[in-house]
Order: structure tokens, then C-alpha cells, then sequence
């Protein structure tokens, strides 16, 4: 016997035990979250869809392939959000924009198609900024999702949905979708672990596009554990993507066991030395240096490191990214899916008109506004000053990275320079929004591996991320460190970040679910 | 409102005409360029698509294998350089038929650059034609015109769009400036395409039909003063998709421009049309994006590698070449070079040769495809091919002829029934029950018949004056509804009167 | 490796009709005229206010982010891709493709199993 608090505050790998020796099934499991959503959904929003239906049929079906024996991946039947940029046959994918609004695709995106495979139920698809374009999930086109350590704060975006609902017990798993920052700048201000896999690491293909040469599919979770295993099951190489990486997984699972163990000897730690200082608060600046601690006392050498073009990061992410916008998102032109508005009376009802109206109607401030500067930076004339620039800062970018890890097996920073804030505090000042990514962009246009661990809480009792960064391909390099730091920090707090979150939602919700 | 033209041989004369030609050419893959959507002429619409070729969301390109080979081939055949590094780009603008609403096509990294072709014109003067590049890219789809005349564009109330051919492979070849053309621009714009549709089916890329659309170009033409002067602006007339089209686009722009010159008038750089109804080029209506496509690289598809050894490889596979070929036949055929021009110009090289291939004679395979066969497709308005009639159907006929068991006339019919509908020359020939009647007692009976009916004919017979005979052959004829070999009448009734 | 992961970019974005005639490395400055042509690029029916915040906000991120050209210097490669691969070539071999009912299962209008497109071309 377990009630559903119980159930729902395990980690996913204890489920995954759990659900090994029989003592829960996958259909109680996923009942029981789906209780927690219906509970928990009035104050948190964090889901577009429920798919409840499918989801009790999906873990019916893990039930029933584990009695009959079949060799189950760790993590079969436990059941995983979905963040709504990623699409999933029969069930309505939207991307958070009005302009796809109950477009259902007839296809599943290939890291659906591996969660079907290892057995994970799909709870529902998670709420996110349109086209993941923001860094607060205010910029849904359908509603704001709250932050459950403090409802009047942002949860972080675009994939505020997916971490809200791993932090409020809404879903163990989820995966999210990571151009700037958008698995990890939320997992910082909710207190969550959120993975930008290295790129090409896993497939694209179904993710829709926002900026196809930073966009990666990644794993949120509460434990660096649990997105370890989230990891290899949508991992690896896929010929349905151009940009798959064609090797082996490196062994990440391994790593973060290796990691519990807490003994980084030998490791080399660099702290980069052009992210934090002015812009980050305080309290965010405290946890990452008590972390820095923690790791040296495990046995690792911290060294300082400079990325001296990192401070020219954010200007070239915001040439690449709105560039890919703008060709990535003509599509919806209210022609074969989504939204079709005619132009009013008076204008010609042209095709052409038809178009520029449904996407008038259909596109959000920030997705114009990105797509507007895109077209400028593509723009005859101005290609080789922007585009041709930012490609170079790219480079450089990379050299940096490349000149780094020589110096150190990982990076360190902060995650965000703040911890949640208000709602409205930032929407109508797009460049103090953008300035939320400073930290994490660097990753994207490298294409290397980087995660974010909670770190503590701020001054102001809000979530403090922490994050790593390793080479290439060697996703496996940051894990252990990680899972060492998560370790130290509960041994010294005597118990997870998330014990103290306050969850009103799971009173209402708590139910005896029978073994 | 007909525009101004100067007669060709004036306008010649005052200006040096310099064309240039970018030919798209449908690659016959299996499946589209992008996606494993299998590609057939004629499906049901909306039937040959995947969420890539649908441009669903999420959905991303990967390169077709065999469309590059292809490409390789062709670029091979145009004596290009293939790159060994070559990079897909996005063109990006907004039309219906458009799936992503941009096109991935090669732009400042193609495939195949810098080759040239030599063609052979009427006079079997080679001339030959520099080519800039030979870049891969994919189709977009088919719109029907619905609410205004003729299923044109113009007028119509709405347009329904099948994406059946969006995705197919194309390769786009891209002439440099085609100078020193003197007064045969259009002779050879047009042997420059024929040249390209016989390579591209000589090396089994493409169906090569243009009136299937998979062959088309666009016509660029300019005009200067002497060859010595820098290029004039030039206009680019789209989509032109006939070889006559091509030559008569060619001449009407040089006669159109130059009486605009003349008039001390300016060319626009403008998009044309070929009007086939009215035989002119038609400007200024369709209104691109200002051509600004902000071309970049796709970052979905990362460069395209081949490498040297495999371009040797399919070197090795590369077959006869058409100019080659041409030669090699008109030996074997022994054909004087205007009969070989001939069928060059009806474009029956290969239907003759299968043709041959499947049993006639070439004589024999020469005449029912420039004859009978030409006249049936002139008066269908269709080419040769698209009649429905196989090189294997005229084979047999012509052995049927040469068996005695055909008439040419029988043979004629045969072929008319074949090219009706009503099957193949066997089946035409029972259903009709055309037979050469050979039976000597039947013919007998038939021909003392007529004796017997014309006393007076047989008695001038007798008396040695033979011009009579056609009135008895006519009546055998008539007795045996024509299925007797008039050969072997005239035999009889010699045989008759002189026993 | 090298060339796989840099891309060439030369050629791009030069093309016959340059319609921003103030670009000679100095600051862009958008003028209401630019928008709107951007806006029908992008195939966008900008409201007026919508023209008139764009040209504020986007004149400041401009500011910010011209600074990318600093570094941007002659000797350094673009790249495109962040991670050098080169492309997988597919074998041409076809999969079941989607239904017609489900490739039309999303449009706004349809007609004869096709997709309908206002009129292409607008009326006198």
C-alpha cells in the first residue's frame, strides 16, 4: 500500500523499482499522477493537453509486456510529460500558438516513438512560450503557467510547462526542447534537472523546428539519476535526421551512478570566467560558490577558465536564431494545417492576403518580432553583416569551448542570473528577457552538452540553478559531476530541495492507491 | 495589345542576340529528393506524400541517394567539375504550391560547375554551349486553376493544390551567357534542350517528357549592339515546356526587343510567360518577392560528401552519348545525313530504334514513324510518343507485312484500330478480321466472277490491251472487302486471259 | 573534417534588388518603410501599432547585438553546424506514404482530395 503523495515523491528510478518488484503497477502509478494533475492543474497550468485515456491504456500495456516477461528498458512504465513542441500521432500538438491550434499530427516524433517502445505512458503535452520563443512561458498562446514554488512568478521558459510539472509532482519525467536555454533556465527557477543533450545527440525529427541549428531534445527530471536513464532511452543515433550524430551514446547512466559515489578526484572543474559578475543576483552568485566548495571537497580542482567571445554570444544567438525563425515558421501560412483567417473586406482575398492575415492573427508579439528580425538578417545586403557575422562568432564560439577543455574536463556557471520572477515584470522589455539566457546560449551555439542542477535556494526562497557544461559527444563527462554535486547538497541539507516546496495541490489529491 | 516586332533577319542584323537557358530537369527516382515518398506520374493527388514532402511540422530532409548519383551523371555528361563538397541552401518565399514555403536548392556550393555541351545543329555544325552549373533541388506542387478560362491563373475564383510533385528531384542546369549565336539563337537553344533531353534518357535520369512537365526552362534573352558591348538587360521568359516553345520564345523576344530598341525603348528585367494560344511572351504579371530569397544554408542538412573514388565509379558507368550514338545509327541504318535529320526533328530516334530493336526493318520502322505516325500526332496535337501506339505494336505489323499474311493497306487499318483503342495489332486484326486472303480457290472463284460480270473488259484483255484490268482487280477487291493481295490478282487474271 | 564543418558563405544575400540603401557597417536604423517591407517578406499583415513597436524595439536589439561584427573578422570560418558531420545519403526506397485522408486531415479547405488556395493571382 501507497498513497499517491508517497508514489508521485519518488524519484523515477524508485519507480522504476517499484515497479520492477511488482509492488505498484504501471496503471496505479499513472493514475496516481494523473490525479495529481487534476489537482494540481488549477494553480500550476503546466499542461496544454491531458492524455489521460492513452496514457492509462500505454502503462495497461507496460503491465502487461512486464508480466509476460519481455526485457523492459529501467524505466518502462513509468509514465513521462511532453512538452508541446514535440509532435505526438493523435494527439493535438499546437507548439503553443493559436496558428496550429488543433492541428493533430499523423506522426510521432522519434523520441515519441522510443518512449512507446521502452513503455512510458505519455500523461499529456506541456505548455511552453509559442514556438518556445521566451523565457517565462508568458508568451503561450494560450495561457501563462505558474511557477509552484511561488504561483506569481514565471516558471522560467520556453519550457516552463515541463519543469512545472516535474516540480509539482505532476509528471516524474519530462522532456523539453533546448535552442537558448529552455530546458535549463526553467529547471534553475523551479528547482529542477534539465539536460541540453550535445547536438545531434538525439533526434530532431519530430521536434518542430524553431532554430534547427541549436534546437535539441533533452530530459527533465527531478534526480540527475532520473535524466540520466530519460536520456539513453531517447537517445542515439537517428537516419530520419541529417544532423543525428551516426556513433554510440557514451555511457550516461554509468557516469551519474559513478557520480553518486561522490568522489571527484582527479577532476578538473573550470569556472568560466565571462559568465556571472554584473547582472547576477547575489543570492544566485552564493549557492554557485557553496557548490564550487562542495565540489573540491569531493576531490576536484577548480580552475578558472576564459571563453573571451562568449560575451558575443547573445548578439550572435539573436541573429542565428530569429534567421532560422523566419524560414522556419513560413509554413503556417493557413494553406494545409492550422489556422486559415481571410483578410477583411476591402483587401483583395488573394492567397497572398490570406497568408499575411493568418499570420498576422495566428503569431504572438515575441514570434513576430523574432520573425521580422530574421527576415531583416537574411535580407539582401545585410546577410554577410549579420548572418555571415554571427556564423563567424559561432566559430569562435566553439574555439573557445575547444581551448576551455583543455584546460578543464568541464565547465561550470550559473545557470540564470536571477532566480523566477513576477509575471509582467519582464514581457514588454524583450532585451531584459533575452538577457535570462546570457549563461545558457553559449551551449546552443557550441553544440556541447550542458545540464542544470538545483543548487539551493536564494535569499529570496526561490530555486538556484547550477550548471555544467562538457565537451562534444560527451554528455557523459558532465553527468558524474553532477550527480556527485546533487549527492553533497542532500547529505548537507539532510533531504532533496524539493522538501521544501509547499504543494497545497497534493492534499486534495492524496488518495490510498492499492499494490 | 500586340507588341511591336521587327522581322527576325532585320533584327539580327542590328543587334547580337545573346541567350542564356536554365533547364530543369525531373529526376526519375524512386522516391522525392527529400523524403521516401515514392514518385509516379498521375496518382490520385495527395497520395504521394510523407510529413516531410507535406512540410508537417517537425518533419526533416534527408538526402536521396540517387538523386545525387543522377545528378553526378548528368554533370559528368555536361564535362562538369563535380565538387566533392557541396551544400543544400534555402530559397526562401511564399507561394501555395510550396509545402515549407522555401525551396532546398544548391546555391553557391551546386553538385556540377563549369561544363559545356557540345550540340549538333541542321547543318552539322557543332556548337558549343558553356555551362555555369548543374545544381540539385526539389519541385514544388501542382495547382488547378479553378473558375477561370481554360484552367488558367488568370481570373480564377480559387486554386486547388496537389503536392504530389513537391519534393521530386530536379536538376536545374544554368548556362552561361550563350554568345556568338549570330542569327541561329533559336535554332540552337532549341538543339541545346533536345541535346539535354537525349543525354538525361541516354543515361536513364528522367522520363524526359516535356509535355509531362518533366522537362522545362526558362528562356533568358538580351540584346546589344555588337558583341563587343557590355550584355544587355535581359528578359527571362519562365517555364517554357515544348522545344518548339523554346525556339519561338527565343526568336519573338529578339524581334520584341529589338523593336523596342529600335524605338530608342528600354528592356525591363523582367519575368515572362510563353502564351502557346497566342504565340507571344506575356510580362509583368506575376509579381515575385522582389527577389530577395534570403538564400542560406539549410541547417537541417549538413554538407553532401562524395567522394573521388565514387565519381570515377559512376564515370565507368557512364553510356554511349547521344551525339555518338546518332552517328553510330545512321551508319547502321544507312541513312543519308537529311533522313537522319529527319527523324532527329520528328524526335523519333528512339522509337525507331526500338522499333528495329523489336524486328522491323529500319526502312520499314523509318516509314511508319515519320509517316502515317506523324500525321496521326500532328493531327492529335501531341508528340510522337504520347500517341498510343509502342514501337513493339509497329514491329509486328511490319512482320505481319512481310509474311504476306498484311496488305500495307490491312497494315494501315491495323495501325488505326491499334491507335483507337481497340488493342493490339493482333487483337485489331481479329476483331476486324483483316486477313490477306491467299486462298487461290476463293480468289478463283472471285475472279471469274468479274470475268463473268464484264464480258467487255475481258475482251479487251484478250486483245492485249491491259489498261482495263484495275475495273477487274476493283471488283475482286470489292468481292473480298479488300483483304486480297492485289498482287496476287493481277497474277490470276494474267494467268486467265492468257491460258 | 574541416570544410564539412564550415560552410561557405560566399555569395549569399547578394541579390539583384537591395532595398536598404543606408547599410555600410553603420548601425541599422529602421525606418517605418523597412518594416513594412519586412512584413511582406515575412508575409505578415503588421497592424500600424504593431509597425510602429517593432521599429522601437528592434532599432535597440539591433543596437546590442551589431556587436557581433567586432570579432567577425576576415581570417575566421562561418559555421553552420555546430557539430561536423557529413550528410547521410538515403537509400532510394520508398516507406508507405500517409493517407490522402491524412494529409488533408489538417486543412483549413479542401476540395477533390486537393488543398484550396485563394486565388493566386488578385482581380482587376
Amino acid at each position: 500500500m501507497a498513497s499517491t503523495n508517497e508514489l508521485v515523491k519518488l524519484s523515477a528510478s524508485q519507480m522504476a523499482e517499484k515497479l520492477k518488484s511488482g509492488e505498484v503497477s504501471s496503471k496505479e502509478l499513472t493514475q496516481a499522477h494523473l490525479n495529481v494533475i487534476e489537482s494540481a492543474e488549477p494553480s500550476i497550468q503546466a499542461f496544454l493537453k491531458i492524455s489521460g485515456d492513452t496514457a492509462l491504456e500505454q502503462a495497461e500495456d507496460a503491465d502487461k509486456r512486464r508480466a509476460a516477461g519481455e526485457e523492459l528498458p529501467e524505466l518502462s512504465g513509468v509514465p513521462i510529460a511532453v512538452k508541446d513542441m514535440i509532435v505526438t500521432k493523435g494527439i493535438e500538438t499546437t507548439a503553443a500558438s493559436k496558428i496550429l491550434e488543433g492541428w493533430v499530427p499523423p506522426y510521432d516524433a522519434t523520441v515519441v516513438e522510443k518512449l512507446k517502445k521502452a513503455g512510458m505512458p505519455i500523461l499529456g503535452k506541456t505548455n511552453l512560450d509559442e514556438f518556445a520563443q521566451g523565457s517565462s512561458t508568458e508568451h503561450s498562446g494560450f495561457h501563462p503557467t505558474n511557477n509552484p514554488w511561488d504561483t506569481s512568478r514565471v516558471p522560467g521558459g520556453s519550457g516552463g510547462g515541463s519543469a512545472a510539472a516535474v516540480a509539482s509532482f505532476e509528471a516524474p519525467l519530462a522532456l523539453g526542447t533546448d535552442t537558448g536555454g529552455s530546458i535549463r533556465q526553467p529547471g534553475a527557477l523551479t528547482g529542477t534537472v534539465g539536460v541540453k543533450p550535445t547536438y545531434g545527440g538525439v533526434s530532431r525529427f519530430g521536434a518542430i523546428a524553431m532554430a534547427s541549428s541549436l534546437d535539441q531534445i533533452g530530459p527533465v527530471g527531478r534526480t540527475v539519476l532520473d535524466t540520466a536513464l530519460l536520456h539513453e532511452v531517447i537517445g542515439g543515433y537517428d537516419e530520419r535526421d541529417s544532423t543525428s550524430i551516426p556513433e554510440e551514446l557514451p555511457k550516461i547512466v554509468k557516469a551519474a551512478r559513478e557520480g553518486q559515489k561522490m568522489d571527484l578526484k582527479g577532476l578538473k572543474v573550470g569556472v568560466v570566467k565571462e559568465i556571472g559578475g554584473e547582472g547576477f543576483q547575489p543570492g544566485v552568485k552564493a549557492r554557485f560558490d557553496e557548490s564550487l566548495t562542495l565540489l573540491e571537497q569531493m576531490g576536484a580542482e577548480i580552475v578558472e577558465v576564459g571563453a573571451p567571445h562568449f560575451p558575443y554570444s547573445l548578439g550572435a544567438y539573436y541573429i542565428i536564431m530569429p534567421s532560422e525563425v523566419s524560414s522556419n515558421l513560413a509554413r503556417y501560412d493557413g494553406m494545409r494545417y492550422g489556422l486559415r483567417v481571410m483578410p477583411p473586406e476591402g483587401v483583395p482575398q488573394t492567397a497572398a492576403n490570406m497568408m499575411a492575415y493568418t499570420r498576422e492573427a495566428g503569431f504572438g508579439d515575441e514570434v513576430k518580432r523574432r520573425i521580422i528580425l530574421g527576415t531583416y538578417a537574411l535580407s539582401a545586403g545585410y546577410y554577410d553583416a549579420w548572418y555571415g557575422s554571427a556564423q563567424k562568432v559561432r566559430t569562435l564560439i566553439i574555439r573557445d569551448f575547444e581551448a576551455a577543455f583543455e584546460k578543464a574536463d568541464v565547465l561550470v556557471s550559473p545557470t540564470s542570473p536571477t532566480t523566477a520572477f513576477k509575471f509582467g515584470e519582464q514581457i514588454d522589455d524583450p532585451l531584459t528577457m533575452y538577457l535570462n539566457d546570457v549563461a545558457t546560449i553559449p551551449a546552443n551555439l557550441g553544440g556541447v552538452p550542458a545540464m542544470s542542477i538545483p543548487a539551493g535556494l536564494s535569499d529570496d526562497g526561490l530555486p538556484v540553478g547550477f550548471q555544467f557544461f562538457a565537451p562534444q559527444k560527451r554528455d557523459d563527462v558532465m553527468y558524474k559531476p553532477a550527480a556527485a554535486l546533487e549527492a553533497a547538497l542532500n547529505e548537507k541539507w539532510q533531504a532533496p530541495l524539493w522538501s521544501n516546496l509547499k504543494t497545497p495541490w497534493l492534499d486534495s489529491a492524496n488518495q490510498t492507491v492499492e499494490a | 495589345m500586340a507588341e511591336k516586332l521587327m522581322k527576325l533577319s532585320e533584327a539580327v542584323k542590328k543587334y547580337d542576340p545573346v541567350i542564356g537557358l536554365e533547364t530543369h530537369v525531373e529526376l526519375s527516382t524512386n522516391t522525392k529528393l527529400f523524403c521516401p515518398a515514392h514518385i509516379e506520374f498521375g496518382g490520385d493527388p495527395n497520395t504521394q506524400l510523407t510529413p516531410v514532402s507535406l512540410g508537417l511540422p517537425g518533419s526533416l530532409p534527408v538526402v536521396n541517394k540517387a538523386a545525387i548519383d543522377y545528378a553526378i551523371k548528368l554533370g559528368l555528361a555536361l564535362h562538369c567539375e563535380i565538387e566533392e563538397w557541396s551544400q543544400f541552401a534555402r530559397k526562401n518565399y511564399f507561394y501555395p504550391d510550396m509545402p515549407r514555403d522555401y525551396q532546398i536548392s544548391q546555391y553557391d556550393k551546386p553538385l556540377n560547375g563549369n561544363g559545356y555541351l557540345d550540340v549538333e545543329l541542321d547543318d552539322g555544325e557543332i556548337f558549343r554551349v558553356p555551362i555555369e552549373r548543374a545544381h540539385v533541388e526539389d519541385d514544388a506542387g501542382k495547382n488547378t486553376h479553378v473558375g477561370g478560362a481554360d484552367g488558367r491563373i488568370e481570373g480564377a475564383n480559387h486554386s486547388l493544390v496537389d503536392y504530389n510533385r513537391a519534393g521530386v528531384p530536379l536538376v536545374e542546369i544554368v548556362t552561361k551567357p550563350i554568345e556568338n549565336t549570330g542569327g541561329r539563337a533559336a535554332e540552337i537553344a532549341g538543339a541545346y534542350v533536345r541535346t539535354i533531353r537525349d543525354i538525361v534518357r541516354a543515361l536513364n535520369i528522367s522520363h524526359a517528357r516535356m509535355e509531362q512537365g518533366n522537362m522545362r526552362a526558362d528562356v533568358n534573352v538580351s540584346l546589344r549592339h555588337s558583341p563587343n558591348d557590355p550584355l544587355g538587360t535581359r528578359s527571362e521568359t519562365k517555364n517554357v515546356n515544348s522545344f518548339r516553345g523554346i525556339e519561338k520564345t527565343v526568336n519573338y523576344e529578339i524581334r520584341r526587343q529589338a523593336a523596342l530598341l529600335d524605338e530608342g525603348g528600354e528592356v525591363l528585367q523582367e519575368t515572362r510567360h510563353w502564351d502557346e494560344a497566342t504565340q507571344t511572351t506575356a510580362g509583368g504579371r506575376l509579381k515575385t518577392d522582389a527577389n530577395d530569397y534570403r538564400y542560406f544554408p539549410d541547417p537541417d542538412l549538413v554538407m553532401v560528401h562524395v567522394t573521388k573514388e565514387h565519381i570515377d565509379e559512376l564515370a565507368k558507368q557512364m553510356p554511349e552519348m547521344p551525339r555518338e550514338r546518332r552517328h553510330r545509327l545512321q551508319a547502321e541504318w544507312n541513312l543519308a545525313d537529311n533522313e537522319m535529320r529527319d527523324i532527329i526533328n520528328a524526335d523519333a530516334l528512339d522509337l525507331i530504334e526500338e522499333t528495329v530493336k523489336a524486328g522491323a526493318s529500319a526502312a520499314g520502322a523509318r516509314k511508319w514513324w515519320l509517316g502515317e505516325l506523324s500525321h496521326e500526332a500532328n493531327a492529335r496535337e501531341v508528340s510522337l510518343e504520347a500517341l498510343p501506339i509502342t514501337p513493339a505494336d509497329i514491329a509486328d505489323v511490319e512482320k505481319l507485312i512481310a509474311a504476306g499474311t498484311l496488305t500495307d493497306k490491312l497494315a494501315k487499318q491495323t495501325v488505326m484500330g491499334v491507335l483507337a483503342g481497340e488493342g493490339t495489332p493482333n487483337e485489331v486484326i481479329e476483331k476486324h478480321g483483316y486477313k490477306v486472303v491467299k486462298d487461290n480457290g476463293a480468289l478463283e472463284k472471285a475472279v471469274e466472277d468479274a470475268f463473268a460480270a464484264n464480258p467487255d473488259v475481258v475482251e479487251k484483255l484478250k486483245s492485249g490491251n491491259m489498261k482495263p484490268m484495275g475495273v477487274i482487280i476493283g471488283a475482286v477487291m470489292k468481292a473480298t472487302r479488300g483483304q486480297a493481295d492485289a498482287k496476287a490478282v493481277s497474277k490470276l487474271v494474267i494467268q486467265k486471259v492468257k491460258g | 573534417m574541416n570544410s564539412s564543418r564550415s560552410c561557405s558563405l560566399r555569395g549569399y544575400g547578394r541579390k539583384h534588388d537591395v532595398m536598404f540603401d543606408n547599410y555600410h557597417e553603420a548601425m541599422p536604423t529602421f525606418t517605418r518603410e523597412q518594416i513594412d517591407h519586412l512584413g511582406d517578406l515575412a508575409r505578415i499583415a503588421l497592424s500600424d501599432d504593431e509597425v510602429e513597436r517593432l521599429q522601437k524595439e528592434l532599432n535597440v536589439i539591433a543596437e546590442s547585438i551589431q556587436k557581433v561584427q567586432e570579432v567577425a573578422s576576415e581570417d575566421v570560418p562561418p559555421t553552420a553546424n555546430p557539430v561536423p558531420l557529413v550528410a547521410h545519403l538515403r537509400e532510394d526506397v520508398a516507406v508507405t506514404p500517409l493517407s490522402q485522408e491524412e494529409a488533408l486531415a489538417g486543412a483549413p479547405r479542401t476540395e477533390s482530395g486537393m488543398f484550396v488556395a485563394p486565388q493566386i493571382l488578385g482581380g482587376e
